[in-house]
């Protein structure tokens, strides 16, 4: 397949740059901690010599299992609510024209520059027992002590929604961008109504879109760290904060190695297909 | 019609609230009096003044600052190298190698984080800077890379390509020509991206970082557990007003463009 690169020494050192760093830094850690899910634990924290399966035991013990579906469960609703809120944000950016586009789509993306241990901060600040929210009610005379809207999985799946929200308008809209606006023509002359050209016409041309920004929400939310952390306070355990507790404060770096081995698997499961089918969403087929 | 478009407007209109609503309360605690937490005491500009005072948060920023430079450098060089590299890839091998820049930007970065944590203290190599910059570029290369490579893809790119070659010119002179001022604008897209990328990130800062090399969203977590004061609101809303301003004025040039 290299056939098809010139060599010389201009393409070998991008390639050899590429793969010194695609290899060192992504390929041989996922080997490492496929070495160390099959060490033995070591109490202080870190892996002693020899072989033992303790970590893939204790992963699928039920506890950690239902750890995991949570995970699932709440990525499988932030995707949910990105594609329900989305998919229409998504289509207003894109009929949107010139300066209205270009100020939508920043304003999608600026709050990504916001660290996101402070928004989650700032939605304790509206949401808390002393927020807000709260103090508002209370002061309207609508409840008398505060509600506890903090720190269940509600807020999570909020926290998660904010953060990945602009991720999935962004590659909606690289696909929407590629419709032609002769199909839209010729959907309504030939009597559509929007709703119909909505449905029949847009979502199945911006179907590649759509499966490639459930992904990019889905994926790194099953991993997210920060959200749960701070607006789950530390009681929503998912898989992405539980791995971290494995290793930092359980010190069970078999388990917390299995966990990351068995995140990278379904990775490997799902995104190398995805991605292979996914590229047409984002690079645009080359004329040749 | 009509409806349908309404309809839209307004989820719009509720999705941007959701996204802004956080950042609102920022912007309105910098002016907090209070010494720490998010319990109004009043209009001030005092944090507006001390800020720059309190050492360990500007040490914070300035390694924060060395990250970036650091992690843009390193992806720009790096995505370029790639993105060169797919430009000359053509029909299966581009079908083959394509997908292999998006593996990085789909999997969770608490992932890469984690696992080249590990690998460092393997290896025994001290985590500072440099390596929260290394795992930071794995990311930002894949970013720099699919977005010269989205554009060049679009512009039809081969088609220069080939003019240029069978009129004689050596890949050094097509690179030099044609691909680095067709790729200057994504480019900087890309750079800006990565530099916010890098200056909001906390998992690469966290895991792979030292003693040392405390970044501004790492002194944030451990602030946040004990009520965070003013100083972090006006240290980010300066930094959403550059972002700001900085992004608009990139984008601009790439609608011109």
């Amino acid at each position: 397949m290299w056939r098809r690169i010139r060599r010389n020494w201009l393409t070998i050192a991008c390639a050899i740059t590429w793969i010194g760093q695609f290899g060192l830094l992504f390929v041989a850690p996922f080997c490492l901690i496929l070495r160390y899910s099959v060490g033995v634990r070591d109490y202080y924290g870190g892996i002693q010599p020899g072989w033992s399966f303790d970590g893939w035991r204790d992963m699928f013990s039920p506890s950690v299992m239902q750890i995991a579906l949570r995970s699932v469960g709440m990525s499988l609703l932030t995707v949910a609510l990105c594609v329900l809120v989305g998919t229409p944000v998504a289509v207003t950016v894109w009929r949107a024209s010139g300066r209205m586009r270009a100020l939508l789509s920043l304003a999608l993306v600026l709050p990504l520059a916001i660290n996101g241990i402070l928004v989650a901060y700032a939605w304790q600040a509206i949401l808390g027992n002393q927020g807000w929210i709260n103090r508002s009610l209370q002061a309207v005379g609508l409840i008398d002590s505060s509600v506890e809207l903090l720190f269940n999985q509600a807020t999570v799946s909020l926290g998660l929604f904010g953060a990945y929200l602009a991720y999935f308008v962004l590659t909606v809209f690289l696909s929407l961008e590629r419709i032609d606006p002769g199909m839209l023509t010729a959907s309504s002359s030939l009597g559509a109504t929007s709703s119909q050209t909505f449905w029949w016409v847009i979502v199945p041309l911006a179907r590649p879109g759509l499966v490639a920004g459930t992904l990019l929400v889905f994926l790194p939310c099953v991993g997210e760290y920060v959200v749960p952390d701070l607006l789950g306070g530390g009681k929503v355990f998912l898989l992405g904060n539980y791995t971290k507790f494995a290793f930092y404060e359980g010190r069970n770096w078999p388990l917390g190695s299995a966990l990351l081995t068995a995140l990278t698997g379904l990775l490997l499961l799902f995104v190398v297909p995805a991605a292979y089918r996914l590229r047409g969403a984002f690079f645009p087929e080359g004329k040749r | 019609m009509k409806s349908v478009n309404q309809l839209q407007r307004c989820i719009t209109g509720m999705a941007l609230l959701i996204l802004y609503l956080p950042i609102v309360v920022i912007v309105c605690y910098s002016f907090n009096a209070a010494p720490r937490g998010m319990v109004w005491q009043g209009f001030s500009w005092r944090w507006y003044a001390e800020v720059w005072q309190n050492k360990s948060l500007m040490d914070s920023v300035q390694n924060s600052l060395q990250v970036c430079a650091a992690t843009t450098a390193l992806s720009v060089v790096i995505g370029v190298g790639i993105a060169f590299l797919l430009s000359e890839a053509a029909g299966r091998t581009f079908r083959l190698l394509a997908p292999l820049i998006l593996l990085p930007i789909l999997t969770p970065d608490l992932l890469i984080a984690l696992t080249n944590a590990l690998t460092y203290q393997a290896i025994k190599v001290p985590k500072g800077i440099l390596t929260i910059a290394a795992s930071q570029s794995v990311v930002g290369a894949a970013y720099v890379a699919i977005m010269v490579t989205v554009r060049l893809r679009s512009i039809n790119y081969h088609a220069y390509v080939r003019a240029a070659s069978s009129l004689g010119a050596s890949q050094w002179r097509i690179a030099i020509d044609h691909f680095l001022p067709l790729s200057t604008t994504p480019v900087l897209l890309g750079g800006g991206v990565v530099c916010v990328f890098s200056l909001q990130d906390f998992l690469y800062a966290f895991f792979c970082g030292g003693v040392g090399s405390t970044t501004l969203a790492v002194h944030v977590y451990g602030l946040v557990r004990f009520g965070p004061h003013g100083g972090l609101n006006v240290i980010y809303v300066l930094l959403f007003v550059i972002a700001s301003a900085g992004l608009w004025s990139v984008s601009k040039a790439s609608r011109r463009d």
